[in-house]
């Protein structure tokens, strides 16, 4: 009985040994080792059990519209856990996380019988600073593949009017409207109606005017 | 080749001066038509036969200026060109020219009225100018054109019966031609 007794006050003098020791050093022993350890991760909030997968956030589907006019399953918390990302099918594409690349990413077993998206995410690129000179530097002559366009000066301007136009052109210069020519219809041409009662006569072809005159006069 | 008709300057105007000049030089005169009727009606046929004749030789001698050799060699078409450009030129209406068969028409639209009797006579001289045949043109009505149907002085004379019998333009080469054949 009194050993326990002697025991028990040992452990009580230990305890407020301990209990007087300085605590900052203990916190910060406790802050280190919590840091060197990788943070847990953090399950879906989900109101029912079983919904992450049963129904894939992102659509078996890719038909877009159709599948995006699908509402969403009622008491469905989008999550903030880190590596998984909600699609939201109405919106624009959420950006890429931090360090996609990473080990942060979801797991297998957290996405489940997801299907990947062939579009990527928006990632910055950067373009390289082209090397040559800006091709506005470079004189048009030594690009090599620019030809002059011709411009108004460059079309000659000795052309000359074809001549039926140059009567025409000469008249304008000078002044002169059409209205002061005189119109002149040529004759209309000649008729050479055959009567039809004259058969013995269809093979005359004159081929003159006298001839013509000649066999009239004959009649 | 004998060059198409030309209408420039045939008739010059000089309104400043008051006169009117055609392309050789000579005078002319613009008058109404309706006065140069009344004046042949006092004048009686013989005087306007031979006013008429007088303009007809002049026109033909015109003509034979421009064909020079080839007055006898010229296509119709080309005697239809000048000598109703001639025509034209005096206001006398629009001439072209016809074959029926073996018969030569010439055909005027647009004559002023009471001056088709003056054109065929014009045309008259005109031919007997340039040929040196006699040509007689019995004229026909036929609406708003006048047809005058090239024959010698005897055959006119049927024709003219042909006409007083109610014949017209068609029954009078019919006629003719059927003359021929029998004959």
């Amino acid at each position: 009985m009194n050993a326990q007794i002697k025991t028990l006050e040992s452990l009580l003098h230990r305890v407020q040994h301990n209990a007087r020791a300085p605590r900052v050093a203990t916190e910060a022993r406790v802050s280190a080792a919590v840091s060197a350890i990788p943070p847990p991760v953090e399950p879906f909030e989900l109101d029912e059990p079983g919904s992450m997968l049963g129904q894939s956030v992102v659509p078996d589907s890719l038909d877009g519209r159709q599948e995006s006019a699908r509402p969403a399953p009622p008491n469905f918390a989008p999550s903030t856990a880190p590596g998984v990302s909600v699609v939201s099918l109405d919106s624009e594409p959420p950006p890429a996380p931090a360090g996609f690349a990473g080990s942060r990413g979801p797991t297998m077993e957290q996405l489940g019988q997801t299907v990947p998206l062939e579009e990527g995410p928006h990632l910055a690129l950067e373009v390289e600073k082209p090397q040559a000179k800006p091709i506005s530097d470079v004189p048009p002559s030594a690009r090599g593949l620019e030809a002059a366009i011709p411009s108004q000066r460059v079309v000659p301007t000795e052309l000359e009017a074809p001549p039926e136009a140059r009567a025409e052109l000469e008249r304008f210069r000078l002044g002169q409207g059409q209205e002061l020519q005189a119109d002149a219809y040529p004759r209309p041409t000649i008729s050479t109606n055959v009567v039809e009662f004259v058969k013995a006569q269809r093979e005359f072809q004159p081929q003159s005017f006298a001839e013509l005159l000649e066999a009239s006069l004959r009649l | 080749m004998i060059p198409r008709f030309d209408p420039t300057r045939a008739v010059v105007f000089d309104f400043a001066r008051g006169r009117m000049r055609d392309e050789e030089g000579e005078a002319r005169v613009n008058l109404p038509a309706s006065a140069l009727v009344r004046l042949f009606d006092s004048a009686g046929e013989p005087a306007t036969r031979a006013f008429a004749a007088e303009i007809g030789v002049e026109l033909g001698r015109r003509m034979l200026g421009r064909f020079r050799d080839d007055a006898k060699v010229a296509p119709l078409e080309t005697w239809a060109d000048h000598l109703g450009g001639q025509v034209a030129l005096l206001g006398l209406g629009d001439l072209s020219v016809e074959r029926w068969g073996r018969a030569l028409v010439f055909r005027v639209r647009g004559v002023p009225r009471d001056l088709e009797g003056v054109v065929g006579v014009l045309l008259e001289a005109a031919l007997h100018r340039v040929f040196g045949h006699e040509v007689r043109l019995p004229g026909f009505a036929q609406g708003q054109d006048a047809a005058f149907l090239a024959v010698s002085p005897a055959t006119a004379e049927r024709v003219y019966q042909l006409a007083a019998a109610g014949g017209g333009l068609t029954q009078a080469i019919e006629a003719l031609h059927g003359e021929q054949v029998s004959a």
